[in-house]
């Protein structure tokens, strides 16, 4: 492994902890096996009624998973998120004392959204009840990072930050900066998002849903598919890790965020913020584009992201020069919680030494000039990968992570 | 851990969409000087059948409809303005810099009357009544994201929500992207708006005064008190390093630096528990600042007239300053109760040690304790270094500390 | 239904829909620019157009043309469009 790897100060952050709901089922091993397996897992949605709409499918965690997720009068954000994060935590095995002190950040964009859309249906037809009323409480998506920092009695610093689709991956990016600035030693990022009929309903009036499974960087795609869950990663420093005898999952090398100011929902045809995110991530990492092997990609299947996203990779490593995946081709697009889903996808994938495929790439885009592994899981040994977000309003954040064997 | 890093930093602009209008650095401490309030019956929707009726609204005149805001909703617009007059105090219009500036906007109920307005479009005709327009605005970075298209910011932009705080937060994660390197300046904007729905639903949880006893009246403090009132407006500040300001010999208004950010363990909605040490700030926190308490004239409270929080907030500060006794203000009475109001906040802080002008607590004629020291005549001497206290539910704790710029004679450089 | 009508209709849906002021909707002639070079509607302004079309006339746009845009480069396209699906054009 290479030396130019490892940062030698003791700050450098660390990944202890790894949780996960998806649609695939509850914890890591459940997603890892459906993403390995190359699942896609989309399928009609059945959480709100979706006649009268032109695309009515998505990855939704299905009832049965759902009853295992804790107390039934939480908002479901609040569900997914605490047995995320109770997987994370119980896997690093953190202690009273040290979530006392510990950060947290969870990303998100809707909240508890579905239970107050209820609500606010049943106030429109006149017949709303106070137990609906009672979801207004968990509304925000700074109640569902309250909600769980009481759960777990986390005392340090919290924040809930909306970016769009970049929400979860934003958050795993400042905690990581309050640990390298020495303001705290642990902290919980990730995100949760649940399907709603808002943002159902928005992303069929946009046109941005495909009929279909998604099938992003294809030559016929037609758009996203929806999807919901939760991912939570503990960060350390490096220092704090060793020193406690934690596993050392992955390292989280660099970060890099900026902003497109271009368009409310469309990406610059040059790409040129999601370009800067990237390049700030790999200066930050202190590692060159020749050092990225795989980029876990925003890849939502529309036609605008995947050509505005070949266009940065391009730009950043060359064309062909990087092998690519869309995890939101096996699970769809989980909202704020992508970001830390597809962080913990690439972690495993470093761990396991297998990229997860694009699904339902029969006919890659050949105006997208990179191997975007269809189908099939690839074996490939990896010291580090990058994983993308690129959000609503021109949000961008870039991630680096590293195989724990390289942290040092 | 729980205290911060000293981190100092400068504040170079203000900005403020207001009840009292659109400006920065003057038209705040105009207000603060007038210290007449805002509050006044709500004319911008009806509030009959309602027991509460007043507020504090940003007039329709402040948000004029133009060809560059076509799309943007109210509060899109009370941004992009408080924070274009930040910009511009700041000397940074049109510049290289702007472009690598990092954004912050800390909301606790973001553009929500957009949401719902949404969702109406459905209920009343299906399908076919969305509006693919109003959809960015459901996301709460909105504000944030048209703000950047406005001015041209394309460094970090993040979108904070909190309730109570989130003017606050937003300062302090300004700060933190400065100390981490991300961005040369940052924006930080705390902002809410007034709308139907969110003034409907807390008059029936109970949330805003009268709550069936009393007056209907902003009183923090005051053993009076019950409940809130609430206001709206977006207040921006730029944030950059003393070094940075002084090459581009930006006019630097005040120090700022975070002394204390952390959650405690609350259900949501609720306060945190009055219980010995839970919410005393601790002597770390003064010691990493490099600030004794007893250099603390005044500190701005988030006090809203809601019995629980006052009384927490002052037994949080009683404990924390031990025998010091600061004189204690609040900004509430002028300008109604909002989840960003945090960041106004701030930016009177910074007037505060530039002019000595502090609100007078006029309204208050039963202080709900004897034993600490409300502002209720003009402040002598004036303060330079002010604490920024925020305490919301949910158990989010935050308090920064403003200075006068360190070399200023009598205020702002 | 005459080009009259439908232009009509468009100027207001203009309004209504993606918040052009009235004075400059009504003052739009039959061959100004709706998009960048003139008006400056977008695809997100387009894309809520295309609703408000599918409510007002019954029209519905084909989601897999690429170039669907180039329908909205000024009133006097949109309005042929409409009475094409109407079948007031041969």
């Amino acid at each position: 492994m290479s030396q130019r790897y490892a940062r030698r100060d003791d700050r450098r952050v660390v990944v202890t902890g790894l949780g996960v709901v998806s649609p695939y089922g509850r914890g890591c091993p459940a997603y890892w096996h459906g993403l390995s397996q190359g699942c896609c897992i989309l399928g009609p949605l059945s959480l709100f009624p979706t006649e009268g709409f032109r695309s009515g499918i998505g990855g939704e965690v299905s009832a049965a998973i759902t009853r295992t997720l804790g107390r039934a009068h939480r908002s479901r954000a609040t569900r997914f998120l605490v047995a995320a994060a109770e997987e994370a935590v119980g896997h690093a095995g953190l202690g009273a004392a040290e979530l006392a002190a510990a950060a947290v950040s969870i990303g998100g964009a809707g909240g508890g959204m579905l239970e107050v859309e209820a609500w606010y249906w049943a106030r429109y037809h006149q017949h709303e009840n106070k137990r609906q009323r009672a979801a207004l409480r968990s509304m925000t998506p700074a109640a569902q990072t309250d909600a769980l920092a009481c759960q777990l009695r986390i005392g340090g610093p919290r924040e809930s930050p909306i970016l769009a689709c970049s929400s979860s991956a934003a958050a795993i990016a400042t905690v990581a900066d309050l640990i390298e600035t020495g303001v705290v030693d642990v902290g919980l990022a990730g995100g949760v998002d649940t399907l709603t009929r808002l943002c159902f309903m928005g992303f069929n009036a946009l046109k941005l849903l495909d009929t279909q499974s998604c099938r992003p960087f294809a030559h016929d795609r037609r758009g996203m598919s929806l999807g919901e869950g939760a991912a939570v990663l503990v960060l350390e420093s490096w220092r704090h890790a060793t020193a406690r005898g934690a596993p050392i999952r992955a390292g989280v090398a660099g970060c890099g965020i900026s902003s497109d100011a271009f368009h409310p929902t469309a990406p610059p045809t040059d790409a040129e913020g999601a370009v800067r995110a990237m390049r700030e991530a790999l200066a930050r990492a202190h590692l060159t584009p020749a050092d990225i092997v795989y980029v876990n990609a925003h890849g939502t299947g529309t036609v605008q992201n995947d050509r505005a996203e070949a266009v940065a990779l391009e730009a950043v490593f060359g064309a062909g020069k990087v092998l690519v995946s869309a995890t939101k081709s096996l699970i769809g697009h989980t909202m704020g919680a992508a970001g830390a889903l597809e962080a913990v996808a690439t972690i495993l994938a470093l761990e396991t030494g297998l990229l997860p495929p694009t699904a339902n790439l029969w006919e890659p885009d050949p105006a997208i000039p990179f191997d975007c592994i269809p189908h099939a899981a690839r074996p490939c040994s990896l010291d580090c990968a990058m994983s993308n977000s690129f959000g609503f309003g021109g949000q961008n954040v870039s991630l680096i992570v590293l195989h724990p064997d390289v942290v040092g | 851990m729980a205290a911060l890093p000293a981190y100092r930093a400068v504040i170079t602009g203000i900005g403020c969409t207001s009840p009292f209008g659109v400006g920065g650095y003057t038209l705040v401490a105009d207000v603060l000087q007038a210290n007449t309030t805002a509050i006044r019956p709500i004319t911008g929707f009806p509030t009959d059948g309602l027991s509460s009726c007043l507020g504090a609204e940003v007039p329709a005149a402040c948000l004029p409809v133009t060809e560059e805001g076509r799309r943007w909703s109210r509060l899109s617009q009370m941004t992009v303005l408080a924070c274009r007059q930040a910009v511009a105090e700041a000397g940074l219009c049109g510049s290289d810099t702007l472009s690598q500036a990092g954004l912050v906007v800390g909301s606790e109920f973001g553009d929500t009357r957009s949401t719902e307005a949404f969702s109406l479009g459905f209920l009343r005709k299906g399908p076919l009544g969305l509006s693919p327009l109003l959809f960015p605005s459901t996301v709460m970075n909105t504000m944030a994201s048209t703000t950047s298209m406005a001015l041209g910011i394309k460094g970090p932009m993040l979108t904070l929500n909190q309730a109570g705080v989130a003017g606050e937060l937003a300062v302090v994660r300004a700060l933190a992207l400065l100390h981490a390197g991300r961005a040369p300046v940052v924006i930080a904007c705390g902002v809410d708006e007034l709308f139907p729905l969110l003034y409907a639903t807390l008059v029936q949880l109970q949330v805003l005064s009268p709550r069936g006893c009393g007056e209907e009246a902003c009183r923090p403090f005051d053993q009076r008190h019950n409940g809130l009132v609430l206001g709206e407006g977006a207040t921006a500040v730029v944030i950059e390093s003393p070094a940075h300001a002084r090459a581009r010999e930006a006019p630097i208004l005040a120090e700022v630096q975070s002394l204390w950010w952390r959650g405690i363990p609350t259900p949501p909605g609720r306060y945190p528990a009055l219980r010995q040490g839970r919410l005393q700030m601790l002597p770390q926190a003064w010691r990493g600042a490099g600030v004794c308490p007893e250099d603390i004239g005044l500190a701005y409270l988030s006090g809203c007239g809601d019995p629980q929080h006052d009384a927490l907030e002052l037994a949080c500060l009683a404990a924390a300053f031990e025998t010091h006794r600061p004189l204690l203000t609040s900004v509430t009475h002028l300008t109604g109760d909002y989840g960003g109001l945090g960041a106004f906040r701030v930016a009177a802080a910074a007037v505060t040690v530039g002019t000595g002008i502090a609100p007078i607590l006029d309204y208050l004629c039963q202080p709900m304790r004897a034993d600490v020291r409300f502002v209720v005549q003009p402040v002598a001497p004036p303060p330079t270094v002010v604490l920024v206290h925020g305490l919301a539910r949910g158990g989010m704790h935050a308090a920064l500390l403003v200075e006068r710029p360190q070399g200023a004679d009598d205020g702002v450089e | 239904m005459t080009q009259e009508e439908v232009v009509a209709s468009l100027k207001r849906l203009l309004s209504e829909r993606v918040r052009v002021p009235v004075v400059r909707a009504q003052a739009l002639e039959l061959d100004t620019s709706l998009l960048k070079d003139g008006l400056g509607l977008d695809s997100l302004d387009c894309v809520e157009l295309t609703l408000g079309l599918e409510d007002e006339f019954g029209l519905v746009f084909d989601d897999s043309e690429e170039d669907w845009m180039h329908h909205f480069s000024c009133l006097g396209t949109l309005s042929q469009l409409v009475l094409l699906a109407k079948g007031e054009l041969a």
